[in-house]
């Protein structure tokens, strides 16, 4: 048994070690970097013969960021794959993902000091090849200098900015004739270009190994010596970027000031920055600069001699910027300038005064409040301190002092202004200091929740709108309190005093917005009619679903049950937000049920129940149960048809169906009077409708009589009377009517009797007995058949 | 010497005892022997009434059901037949079939002059393939054959499951009665016949019971007992005479030992001797009538010509009442000289069910005839060939008498091909083998052919639009019915006649006791209103018996047929 299971598994490591062949070269690998180096067995290529298998190992490097690179001819001729962990070609595979896998004769594996031993896998020879290979180890930033480095110089040759152009720039350049947006566009291209060539340089930057600053490695200089090229470039491109857009806002914006300044930190820049630009161009824009401000005087005069408003003078341009363009030229600002500015000054002393005061009146504005609701006693007290910084002091300020804008319309609108606003903040002031009392009497009234006065201070100052809009939630409140009070009013039954509450409800008028109150306070009132409603509904439904299942089995006196109290609601309802109709229907839907209860849950549960019992122990009180029967089907107007079988069964007077021949059906004989007598009547009857496919049908009637009534039939006719539809059956004729004995198993039987095929045919069987109680009589029909005897 | 004497004198002895006992031994030992008329050969079908009653009679001497009813001492009962009643399960009925019942035709009768023996030859056991091919008869006969109405009115199809291995079957029966083992059993007494009968045949003579038909000898009908049968008797003959006229001292003669029927229905004053003969009676099954030939007579000629017939004065002139030839009579009941019970005023006779039971009310118009109506002369035909030819001729003497008809009826007898021409105004005929019970015998009055030699009854069905099973009005064709009733020709009544017929056939047909009441009410009530016949009287049914047989072991009684117990019958020890 044991050798059965070693046997696969040898087998399985013979053919395993059968697969792959190494290759090992002589002389051995070497991971140091270096050039190619021929990888050969001992001088020789090795030979791959066809559906072979190999593998070639190769040390790790001993540095990070290496390539080895493999230059072979079998790269596309044979199926190769390398990777770090070889077992016998099993699966997994990890493969080392080959750099240059677009190209057919070189691979490029990363490799790092991690990893002991790589392997070069060849799992598919298809012809026998000769294998021509050179190996070499390879820091990843010299492979890849070495590989670029003349793409990189070409790039760069081929991107520098023609700096014809510029530097023909000069007092006799025509700057009019420049396109500089041509300029700056074929400029921006190389920019992009170098720059992302730069980005890859710096990139390779990365893989530099820590020392390689000091040495002198050749590769190494050449790449600084490329790196500080294009850097040098690049910055002469993007000044020279700047400078032709320069060039192109001064001119977009000729004789249009406000757009020249918006661009006056471009400008400034510019100039700031003239070391990067030759002399003459940063002159000649110097000159073109300063001739452009020229231009702001007339635009500010103007400005300021068209004023005629008191409001704060904001100069647009600012002057501020002018005067730093000015400076950036090199000169300062001119006098006439410097003048308007001070009368720029002068001006907005008391525009800023009535400003600012503005700005305190109105952040204690009405707006203001609303984010304030329920203030505490502080707060208007603190606002009217700070509207008192608003109304203290006057502005000093003199504009008859500037001749050039002297304007007596402005000096009175100034003086108005600032008497104006002293005017109104007192008189907010004033109000604040009612609404601060306002405030402590309703914050006094807050613990009680006496909301009704609350309302009333609030009302009493009604003209203060801000202060009543901080009790946005007052009316609500107040509302709740009333439809609080009707809740408990519902919750201890008080259906008289809810109903008084929803009046009242719907009555309150001392509402702080009334309208903007009526509709919650219509659906408040709507909500607690609806549960005034569905309480009484509820109550009433659970006390006769209640007496309804204590009584269901009750016999006795049952006239007296239908008349219970709990056949009505517990509370007749009045009040309706609507109408009294919906008032109506409201009791109607209650009373229905309550009916439906009274008229066929009850009578038809109780009936049923009681027909059970009866049915159980027809001897134990059967009368009475019957009685019941009938007295609950009084009230009765379901049409369960079992339950009017059942009641037809109790009633003697009721013909009991029979309507399938040979079966015996049972029939409860209940005595005729309702009280005991010497001598009770008793009656039944059945309605004899069995289908038939007889013309003239007849039957056999058997009647079990109970023996207590048939043991005397030998002596005495045991039925007083017998009829078929009224009429009286005699024992004449071809009918016989069979005595019941104990020899016939007390079985009476009335033959022929004729059963017309339409209408009713009622067979009635009276008797008396002395005892007053219930019997039980098995009644069958059957045809009779015709005889040879 | 003297012992030569002693010898001498024992052997004259035994000579002489020899001797007379060759010379008193009678030819009818072992021999039940009763008459017939000689060109009535009954034709024995036992689902179909016969003109004949010996026919039906004999319908138990031949053949079994799967129950028999049979007269006790207390009653009829019904005894096994061929099946055995296992039980009842919901409507479900299992009857085992007896097995070792064979059919006679699985024996040989060797003839030697009169001597007969009988051998087995290739057994012939009963099988339910007998039975299915007798419920196949019986429900393609329909209404013609009574045990049609008795089996249909318990079986919705007239078919059974099995046998099973233990030889038994199952009947599905309606579910519209409790059913008891005695009605179960008396819904499945028909007769049974072998299923290699033919379905139409004249008259069938392969039966079950003990006794089996052998060839005639010298007319003689011969029943013979099968050795495996267990009758006591071992032979049965049917006797041939011309007519019933010396019946009584053929009986006295010891030519016969058996007389089913007397002349008259009536005590024989010759058979006294009560060492010599018993009697036993049983219900009626023969009465006579006057059919009125509705061709001949209108409505209105017939009522009077009815009022005329005094059924009363002609029974006391039949009976000869009050003289001192009064032919006296006795009932099953053993009731004496009771000549009213005899007399019927409506077509269902005073003994049958249906006026016993007061279904059908019996109507007597005692009117005076208003002679003036009536033809000059009512000529009355009778046929005496074929049996009551006693009975007729007195009839037709009383029909005569002016002191019974006032000079009006002029009453002769006729040959019965006078009777199949209809050349009469009315016709005197005796009903026989009529059944006093349920089923009662409406087609054998009504759609009876007027030819006394054949029985054929005329009863034509076809199917309506509802696809029911109803008569046709050409059951009623002239010369096919003693009254000549044909709805085509006589137009004043055609709608009377066709609705008689209806419900004559609704009567006949149906299964339901309460429709056969009914029907019996309207059949009477119309034959009433249309006057159809004159019905007179019942002739009581007395047999007298050769105290040959033990009268003790001979029980008659009520509706059971008089040979219902033959095997049971024995000869008296002395």
């Amino acid at each position: 048994m044991r050798i059965h299971r070693v046997i696969p598994v040898v087998f399985i490591l013979l053919s395993g070690c059968a697969t792959f062949q190494e290759l090992v070269p002589v002389p051995p690998l070497q991971p140091q970097e270096r050039g190619y180096i021929e990888l050969k067995n001992d001088e020789e290529d090795f030979i791959l013969q066809q559906d072979k298998k190999y593998f070639i190992k190769f040390p790790g490097p001993l540095d990070e960021n290496v390539y080895l690179v493999l230059q072979t001819n079998a790269k596309r001729s044979v199926h190769n794959y390398f990777t770090s962990s070889f077992n016998e070609g099993q699966e997994p595979i990890s493969k080392v993902t080959d750099e240059a896998a677009d190209q057919n004769d070189l691979c490029l594996f990363p490799v790092n000091t991690t990893i002991p031993v790589y392997y070069w896998v060849i799992d598919k020879v298809d012809q026998e090849t000769q294998l021509s290979i050179r190996y070499r180890y390879v820091q990843k930033w010299r492979f890849t200098v070495e590989n670029k480095y003349d793409t990189y110089r070409r790039l760069l040759d081929e991107n520098s900015a023609d700096r014809r152009e510029y530097n023909q720039m000069g007092p006799q350049y025509d700057f009019a004739s420049l396109d500089a947006a041509i300029e700056q566009q074929k400029v921006e291209v190389k920019h992009k270009l170098l720059s992302d060539m730069q980005d890859e340089l710096t990139a390779v930057e990365k893989l530099f190994p820590k020392n390689i600053s000091a040495s002198s490695d050749t590769m190494y200089k050449k790449y600084n010596e490329l790196c500080g090229d294009t850097k040098e470039e690049l910055k002469f491109q993007t000044d020279y970027i700047h400078l032709l857009n320069v060039i192109q806002q001064e001119r977009s914006t000729k004789y249009n000031f406000k757009a020249f300044m918006g661009h006056y930190k471009d400008y400034e820049k510019f100039l700031k920055n003239k070391s990067s630009y030759r002399t003459p161009i940063v002159e000649h824009y110097k000159n073109v600069f300063l001739d452009r401000l020229d231009e702001a005087f007339p635009l500010f005069d103007n400005q300021l001699k068209k004023k005629d408003d008191i409001s704060v003078i904001d100069l647009d341009p600012s002057i501020d910027n002018v005067e730093k363009l000015f400076t950036a030229c090199g000169k300062q600002m001119p006098a006439n300038l410097k003048g308007i500015r001070s009368y720029v000054d002068e001006f907005n002393i008391p525009a800023k005064w009535i400003r600012d005061g503005e700005a305190i009146y109105e952040s204690a504005g009405p707006a203001s409040h609303q984010k304030s609701p329920w203030p505490d006693n502080t707060y208007y007290p603190e606002l009217i301190m700070k509207l008192e910084k608003a109304r203290s002091g006057s502005p000093e300020y003199n504009l008859d002092k500037f001749d050039r804008y002297r304007n007596p319309v402005i000096n009175q609108l100034f003086s108005d202004g600032i008497q104006n606003m002293k005017q109104k903040v007192s008189q907010r002031q004033n109000q604040f200091q009612r609404a601060a009392d306002a405030v402590r009497q309703v914050n006094e009234l807050k613990p009680g929740g006496d909301y009704k006065r609350m309302i009333q201070v609030l009302r009493a100052n009604r003209d203060l709108t801000f202060l009543a809009d901080q009790y946005p939630d007052l009316d609500g409140l107040m509302m709740k309190s009333i439809s609080d009070r009707i809740r408990e009013r519902l919750n201890a039954g008080d259906w008289v005093g809810s109903e008084e509450g929803l009046y009242a409800l719907l009555d309150e008028q001392n509402f702080l917005n009334a309208s903007k109150i009526s509709a919650a306070k219509l659906k408040t009132a709507q909500s607690l009619e609806s549960e005034l409603f569905e309480r009484i509904k509820k109550l009433s439904y659970e006390r006769v679903d209640n007496f309804a299942k204590m009584h269901e089995s009750t016999i006795n006196n049952v006239e007296g049950l239908y008349a219970d109290s709990s056949f009505l609601p517990v509370y007749t309802l009045i009040f309706s937000s609507e109408s009294p109709e919906r008032a109506a229907q409201k009791r109607r839907t209650i009373e229905n049920y309550l009916n439906e209860v009274k008229t066929i849950r009850f009578p038809e549960k109780s009936i049923k129940n009681i027909y059970s019992d009866l049915t159980k122990a027809p001897r134990d009180h059967g009368v009475d149960k019957a009685h019941a029967v009938l007295a609950h089907a009084k009230y009765y107007n379901g049409q369960d048809k079992s339950v009017r079988n059942i009641i037809d069964e109790c009633d003697p007077r009721i013909a009991k169906p029979l309507v399938k021949a040979k079966e015996y059906r049972r029939i409860l004989v209940v005595p005729v009077n309702d009280k005991p007598k010497a001598t009770n009547e008793y009656m039944l009857r059945i309605n004899v409708k069995i289908p038939s496919d007889a013309k003239f049908p007849v039957y056999d009637i058997n009647i079990k009589v109970p023996p207590a009534i048939a043991e005397k039939a030998g002596s005495r006719q045991w039925f007083t009377q017998m009829l078929l539809n009224k009429k009286v059956i005699k024992t004449e004729g071809h009918m016989r009517i069979t005595a019941p004995s104990a020899d016939n198993n007390y079985e009476a039987q009335i033959t022929p009797v004729d059963i017309p095929k339409d209408g009713e045919n009622i067979i009635e069987v009276q008797f008396n007995y002395p005892a007053f109680q219930l019997f039980e009589v098995s009644v069958m029909a059957q045809v009779p058949i015709i005889r040879k005897n | 010497m003297k012992t030569k004497i002693i010898i001498g004198a024992v052997a004259a002895i035994l000579i002489a005892g020899g001797l007379w006992y060759f010379l008193t031994q009678s030819e009818l030992a072992d021999t039940v022997a009763f008459p017939y008329i000689a060109h009535q050969k009954p034709a024995i079908d036992p689902h179909l009434p016969s003109s004949t009653a010996m026919a039906d009679k004999l319908d138990d001497v031949m053949f079994d059901g799967l129950f028999n009813l049979t007269a006790t001492p207390s009653g009829v009962i019904f005894e096994n037949g061929l099946g055995e009643f296992i039980g009842i399960n919901g409507d479900i009925v299992t009857i085992r079939l007896k097995s070792g019942c064979y059919w006679h035709d699985s024996y040989q009768a060797f003839i030697d002059d009169e001597d007969v023996t009988l051998q087995e030859k290739k057994m012939h056991e009963f099988t339910a393939k007998d039975l299915a091919f007798t419920l196949k008869r019986i429900q393609s006969l329909g209404s013609l054959s009574p045990d049609y109405i008795l089996v249909g009115q318990a079986l919705p199809v007239m078919e059974f499951v099995g046998p099973n291995e233990r030889n038994e079957i199952s009947f599905r029966f309606r579910e519209n009665r409790l059913w008891i083992e005695s009605d179960i059993k008396e819904v499945l007494s028909f007769k049974i016949l072998p299923d290699n009968s033919d379905m139409n045949a004249l008259t069938y003579s392969v039966g079950t019971t003990p006794y089996m038909k052998v060839p005639d000898y010298e007319n003689i009908i011969r029943f013979y007992a099968t050795q495996s049968g267990g009758a006591s008797i071992g032979k049965v003959h049917l006797v041939p005479y011309v007519d019933n006229s010396t019946f009584t001292t053929e009986l006295r003669n010891e030519n016969i030992n058996v007389l089913l029927e007397t002349p008259f229905g009536s005590l024989s004053p010759i058979l006294q001797e009560q060492d010599d003969f018993f009697a036993k009676s049983n219900v009626s099954s023969t009465f006579f009538a006057v059919l009125f030939n509705t061709q001949r007579l209108n409505r209105d000629q017939r009522i009077e010509l009815r009022r005329l017939l005094n059924n009363k004065e002609i029974v006391n002139r039949f009976f000869k009442v009050g003289t001192e030839q009064q032919r006296h009579i006795i009932d099953f009941k053993g009731n004496y000289d009771n000549y009213t019970e005899l007399l019927n005023d409506i077509v269902f006779p005073t003994s049958s069910y249906y006026v016993q039971e007061k279904i059908v009310e019996r109507v007597r118009d005692e009117n005076f005839p208003n002679l003036s109506i009536l033809p000059d002369t009512v000529r009355i035909k009778a046929c005496l060939n074929y049996g009551y030819r006693e009975e007729y001729s007195d009839l037709i003497e009383i029909l005569n008498d002016r002191a019974i008809t006032q000079g009006k009826v002029k009453a002769t007898a006729v040959q019965n091909s006078d009777i199949k021409q209809g050349d009469y105004d009315a016709v005197l005929v005796a009903i026989s083998g009529y059944r006093s019970n349920f089923l009662f015998d409406l087609y054998s009055i009504f759609l009876r052919e007027p030819d006394l030699e054949t029985y054929k009854v005329n009863l034509q069905t076809t199917m309506n639009e509802k696809g029911e099973l109803v008569v046709n009005p050409a059951s009623f064709k002239e010369n096919r019915n003693f009254l000549n009733l044909d709805p085509a020709v006589n137009a004043a009544e055609r709608n009377d006649i066709i609705l008689f017929l209806d419900d004559m056939y609704n009567f006949m047909s149906t299964h339901h006791v309460g429709d056969k009441q009914e029907y019996a009410r309207r059949v009477a009530a119309d034959e009433n209103k249309m006057a159809l016949g004159a019905w007179f009287f019942s002739l009581p049914s007395t047999a007298y018996f050769s105290t040959q047989f033990d009268s003790t072991s001979i029980d008659l009684y009520g509706v059971a047929s008089q040979l219902s117990t033959l095997k049971k019958w024995k000869e008296s020890q002395n």
